[in-house]
């Protein structure tokens, strides 16, 4: 893996942005590095074997701390081929990723000119499915806040098409409609993570070959019911042969807004183990809204309601089969070179098996504030602070209190290529 | 100087002066009579002024195609949003940003497509049929431009104040003005309303909500 990429980082450092008259295929490169300085909550973070909701927490000690992170650094090569087919490879470096490079995006495009009021478009490779309307900026960032929402963080850790997706859309007099399906392999452990870890909001998206840790949580550990699942996570294995797949309709209305709703099902074999990864059989609806409101305040609002499941026992069922649920509301302004933000998440996920040393029931909100500065081309700052209570039984398990008040500020800096 | 020598420069002084009254008298009316100019404002319900509104008056002679002018490509957007043209008019298509367009439209007026690679390349497409043409580019979803061809020689388009000067008019005679806004109401996206040349007309017109987007690119934006 590591060789390949390095070449495809050597052509893109060699290349530049595509010149006037260039014949095709040319390959243009963006990208952005985020230098972040955080102050954390004492509790100790997921990402560092904790059942923290946020990015970056505690040290081992249970004090908080000050961190100073290279939190992000991606190149994206945006290959065209010609002017139908184009490509996108987004390749990125962060602090705490499995890989020391992995890739986050690599699909092929193909967009032709539209001869009618029917456009289409087709994409075939590894992609996040149509979800988020916070993550529009490049390298899937948001431009309101650092930290995405709780959908949006869990969708850019566990799920990502394998696979190919076809849109068409068709232009009406009033509004705009368009229907996209898509069918993939892998992402059968999407999941593991809303049922042992719960919801959390972070920003850091999952590359192809990521493993996310789990926290020692007893049924995971030596002796557990499931113990012979992996400490972590690797969201886009293949362990089952079957096929998801999704489909989803979206409606532009020139003045009630755009909203899309979406369904989707990974279709796993909720019995399949490849050695130390199961497969989960998880489904969702995903619903969002976004409409500029009076006074040029944008509103974004997310929901998603779904299921998950792994494994089987006799009489009872599933080993692990948890509902999970979430929503959340963004509201933002911009005035000229700033943008203010504010946004509250709610999630859930609600347990419905009887295996005794799992317990994944969970409930918690979440508050972000968010001001951005742009104070010079290509190069951003933002100021956030992100509150998050939740209440999770299993933390007293590993001698933590069930409920958790986390708070962290974080400035980061960003310079664009 | 002699004095008759004065008498004489101060006879044909006074000559020229006459001539130069009565020409004024016979001939300013005249000019007038045809070379009257008309300024529409274009205002939304609410009376504020609406940019970007073709106005155009039937009646004139016979159309001819204007001068070629040009639809700007620049940071990510047409410019100018709307541009007015008369039939048989053909537009140039420079591309001033530093990447490539792909500007189409399939409106019934004019298909075409262009592949715009920036430079010094001139494109240039006659418009040879009335109507509202929409243009799209295929690279950028965002982009949005409109030209309106008109089958006559007596148009303008509004300015930052929501006015048009339409010169060339019959003095004191009526004429049917036109207004096309991309986003006015109803299927042809036109209003009527008579007026008359060397009067000033304001015209009202109701329009949907603008959901673009503000215009240029953003470093950010992440829609590859």
């Amino acid at each position: 893996m590591r060789p390949t990429l390095s070449a495809v980082l050597l052509v893109g450092a060699l290349s530049s942005p595509v010149l006037a008259q260039d014949s095709m295929p040319t390959i243009d490169v963006r990208g952005l590095v985020d230098a972040r300085l955080i102050l954390t909550d004492n509790t100790v973070s997921w990402e560092d074997g904790g059942l923290g909701k946020t990015r970056w927490g505690g040290d081992a000690s249970g004090d908080n701390r000050v961190v100073g992170r290279i939190a992000e650094a991606s190149l994206i090569f945006l290959p065209k081929f010609s002017w139908d087919w184009s490509g996108v490879i987004h390749v990125k470096v962060d602090s705490q990723q499995h890989q020391p490079v992995d890739v986050v995006e690599a699909f092929l495009r193909y967009k032709p000119v539209p001869k009618s009021d029917f456009r289409y478009e087709a994409r075939i490779g590894a992609f996040f499915p149509p979800i988020s309307l916070e993550n529009t900026g490049i390298a899937w960032t948001s431009p309101y806040t650092i930290t995405s929402s709780a959908i949006n963080s869990w969708v850019g850790e566990e799920l990502k098409t394998l696979g190919a997706e076809f849109t068409v859309s068709r232009e009406f007099e009033d509004f705009d409609l368009s229907v996209t399906g898509s069918a993939f392999m892998a992402n059968d452990p999407a999941g593991t993570l809303l049922a042992w870890r719960g919801w959390a909001l972070h920003d850091r998206e999952s590359g192809l070959f990521e493993q996310l840790p789990l926290a020692p949580i007893r049924t995971i550990e030596s002796g557990g019911e499931i113990d012979r699942q992996a400490p972590w996570v690797e969201p886009f294995h293949q362990i089952d042969t079957r096929i998801g797949g999704y489909a989803g309709i979206t409606l532009d209305h020139y003045a009630l807004g755009q909203l899309s709703v979406l369904y989707y099902d990974n279709q796993s074999f909720d019995r399949a183990f490849d050695g130390f990864q199961y497969a989960w059989d998880t489904y969702f609806v995903s619903a969002g809204y976004k409409n500029e409101l009076p006074g040029g305040v944008e509103l974004i609002s997310q929901m998603m309601i779904g299921n998950t499941s792994m494994g089987t026992r006799p009489i009872i069922g599933s080993k692990v089969n948890n509902d999970y649920w979430s929503v959340f509301t963004l509201l933002s302004k911009r005035f000229g070179d700033h943008r203010v933000s504010f946004r509250y998440d709610h999630f859930e996920v609600v347990d419905n098996d009887f295996t005794d040393d799992d317990l994944n029931q969970e409930t918690g909100n979440a508050w972000t504030a968010a001001y951005v500065l742009k104070p010079f081309r290509k190069q951003r700052l933002t100021l956030e602070i992100l509150h998050v209570d939740s209440k999770r039984p299993e933390r007293e398990f590993l001698n933590l209190p069930v409920r958790a008040k986390e708070t962290t500020i974080q400035a980061s800096y960003r310079f664009f290529l | 100087m002699s004095r008759q020598a004065e008498n004489l420069r101060a006879e044909q002084g006074c000559v020229r002066a006459i001539v130069g009254v009565l020409a004024f008298a016979l001939f300013l009316p005249l000019s007038l009579a045809t070379a009257a100019d008309l300024t529409v404002t274009v205002t939304d319900k609410d009376g504020k002024p609406v940019p970007d509104s073709v106005v155009f008056l039937m009646g004139g002679p016979p159309t001819e195609p204007g001068p070629t002018v040009k639809m700007v490509q620049r940071d990510q957007s047409f410019n100018p949003d709307v541009l007015a043209i008369s039939v048989g008019t053909k537009i140039e298509f420079p591309n001033e940003d530093p990447f490539r367009h792909h500007v189409y439209s399939f409106s019934p007026a004019k298909r075409f497509e262009l592949k715009l690679y920036g430079g010094d390349e001139v494109q240039e497409v006659t418009f040879d049929q009335a109507g509202e043409i929409a243009m799209g580019c295929n690279i950028h979803d965002d982009m949005l431009g409109y030209i309106y061809v008109v089958d006559t020689n007596l148009l303008g388009t509004t300015n930052e104040n929501g006015a048009a000067t339409i010169s060339g008019l019959e003095d004191g005679s009526s004429y049917e003005a036109q207004v096309w806004h991309p986003r006015l109401r109803g299927p042809t996206r036109r209003t009527a309303q008579t007026v008359t040349a060397t009067q000033s007309a304001t015209i009202e017109i109701g329009l949907k909500r603008d959901r673009r987007k503000q215009s240029g690119s953003d470093f950010e934006e992440g829609a590859y």
